[in-house]
């Protein structure tokens, strides 16, 4: 179970996060939504220590996350998949994917089952990864977080840009992923990819949650969407 | 003595400038690499690798070669644990502002070379080499020693190039040098990396000052050139381009030793100096950078 409490961060002098609150269960995926600026990606951010917290409190099943120096997080089983994907760009996608491994050092029993979730990234081992197409790169950055085994995996708007049949294969992955009781947490723009694998739909509104609703009983039409981030 | 065996000479002696250049520009184009540290302290730490060479092979005992072994193995851990203690005290504390590091190795400079000034003294003073062997050409003899720091440059160099491209530590420092932020996020202690890259660059210049003493003699003010020259050839090379740094260190080594046998050495600092005006104005990223994106 991840927990975030009345976390507040920002950068620098700039508060970006004002005592936001959310909790992600194992095996549930949280969707998180809000207009831009809300503060979703500094959420993420604050989440892995990229951004430091000035009050509040993340855990991690209990033991304290924040605080801790930002290469100790993704120890404790947190998967990140960072927005515009940052991949190590001049490595093949062998090495990116040897980076994951070596986070928690699993061996070639995990590369295999990550691999088996992305065949087209067993044909491209060798293939330095920024000459990937957008969706193959997308795929390498989930694999290269899940190559970690999470028990939380952040997602920071994987289905931006990316075609039909990519987004499809995305929510798949997260599907998959919630059976294997996963704690995921999703930022995305768009309300169909939210109301297909959302189990709660969490809107950030000026760095806090201002609201948590069921996705079970949403629609297109739920005014939530329109009043947390006007579509 | 003929043109090709006089020719022969020349490009010898600017095959050891080459390969004593390349080991030093490779230490601090790694560091800029890397950790985008403009270290102008560099050839300090070559310095310090000269100085402490004559401390050890003064102290240890025996025929020359045991000092010196001992020298090619002490000073650059020596060197490089001095840069790492640099790094952790200063540069990690100013967050690695591109322009705050300029400036603190500038003054890391001054105090390295202020402090070898204190206690080794102003005079220059040789270090006698490992073995004295004279290999005969038909035409010259030539030391067989200086071919001897040519081999081990070229063994150095190969080692950092299979620590880059076929180790753990090479894959983690070349995961930082793409994108630190997203190293941090899969488990990469990025300051202890920086602290390593930067021991690195500092050993490697140690490494070549400690093969050119025997050569050029250990002096408190001998950081100058080997500076100067890096600079030059890591910018001719490409900022963060060790293939480029490689090329550009041969191409400037042999010029030198060409042009200093034949017409004299000033004129050839002068056209390297004018090939880097010439490559920062027509091909600002260097010959073998990628251009920013």
């Amino acid at each position: 179970m991840l927990q975030v409490r009345e976390l507040e961060a920002g950068y620098g002098a700039v508060t970006v996060l004002r005592g936001l609150t959310l909790q992600a269960a194992p095996g549930e995926v949280l969707c998180v939504m809000g207009r831009n600026g809300a503060g979703k990606s500094t959420l993420m951010k604050a989440i892995m220590g990229l951004v430091p917290a000035n009050a509040g409190e993340i855990t991690l099943d209990g033991s304290r996350v924040s605080g801790l120096p930002a290469h100790e997080v993704p120890r404790l089983g947190i998967g990140y998949v960072p927005q515009g994907r940052r991949l190590f760009g001049d490595l093949t996608v062998a090495e990116n994917i040897e980076i994951g491994l070596m986070t928690r050092r699993h061996g070639a029993a995990t590369r295999e089952r990550v691999l088996d979730l992305f065949p087209r990234l067993r044909e491209r081992m060798g293939q330095v990864s920024r000459t990937l197409s957008g969706g193959e790169q997308q795929m390498l950055a989930i694999a290269r977080a899940l190559c970690i085994e999470p028990k939380v995996l952040l997602l920071d708007e994987p289905t931006e840009g990316l075609q039909p049949s990519m987004i499809a294969l995305i929510r798949e992955t997260v599907v998959a992923l919630k059976a294997t009781g996963v704690a995921t947490v999703l930022v995305e723009q768009r309300v169909d990819a939210v109301l297909s694998v959302a189990d709660r739909v969490a809107f950030v509104d000026h760095g806090r949650v201002a609201e948590v609703v069921p996705a079970a009983g949403m629609t297109h039409n739920s005014p939530e969407f329109l009043k947390y981030v006007g579509i | 003595m003929d043109f090709g065996p006089f020719l022969l000479l020349a490009l010898m002696e600017g095959l050891v400038t080459a390969a004593v250049l390349a080991l030093t520009a490779v230490g601090l184009a790694l560091v800029f690499g890397v950790m985008r540290v403009v270290n102008v302290a560099h050839g300090e730490f070559f310095m310090l690798g000269a100085v402490a060479a004559w401390f050890v092979t003064t102290w240890i005992p025996g025929p020359p070669a045991v000092g010196f072994i001992a020298a090619l193995v002490l000073c650059p851990l020596l060197v490089a644990s001095v840069a790492a203690l640099a790094d952790t005290l200063v540069l990690k504390r100013l967050n690695y502002d591109p322009d705050a590091t300029i400036v603190a190795t500038i003054g890391l400079l001054y105090i390295l070379q202020q402090a070898a000034l204190s206690l080794y003294g102003p005079d220059a003073r040789p270090v006698e080499a490992p073995f004295t062997l004279r290999v005969q050409f038909p035409w010259f003899g030539y030391s067989g020693y200086k071919l001897a720091v040519i081999v081990a440059a070229a063994l150095l160099l190969a080692g950092v190039w299979l620590l880059l491209a076929r180790t753990k530590i090479g894959l983690v420092m070349r995961a930082t040098q793409i994108d630190r932020e997203t190293a941090r996020a899969f488990g990469i202690n990025v300051d202890r990396v920086y602290a390593g890259v930067f021991a690195l660059g500092a050993g490697l210049a140690a490494v070549a000052a400690v093969l050119i003493v025997p050569i050029q003699q250990a002096h408190y003010l001998m950081g100058h050139d080997p500076l100067l020259l890096s600079f030059i050839v890591v910018i001719i090379g490409g900022l963060g381009s060790l293939r480029g740094t490689l090329v550009a260190a041969l191409l400037i080594g042999l010029s030198d030793g060409v042009i200093s046998v034949f017409f004299s050495p000033t004129l050839a600092k002068i056209l390297a100096t004018l090939f880097v005006a010439l490559v920062l104005v027509f091909r600002p990223q260097g010959l073998m950078g990628r251009r920013a994106a």
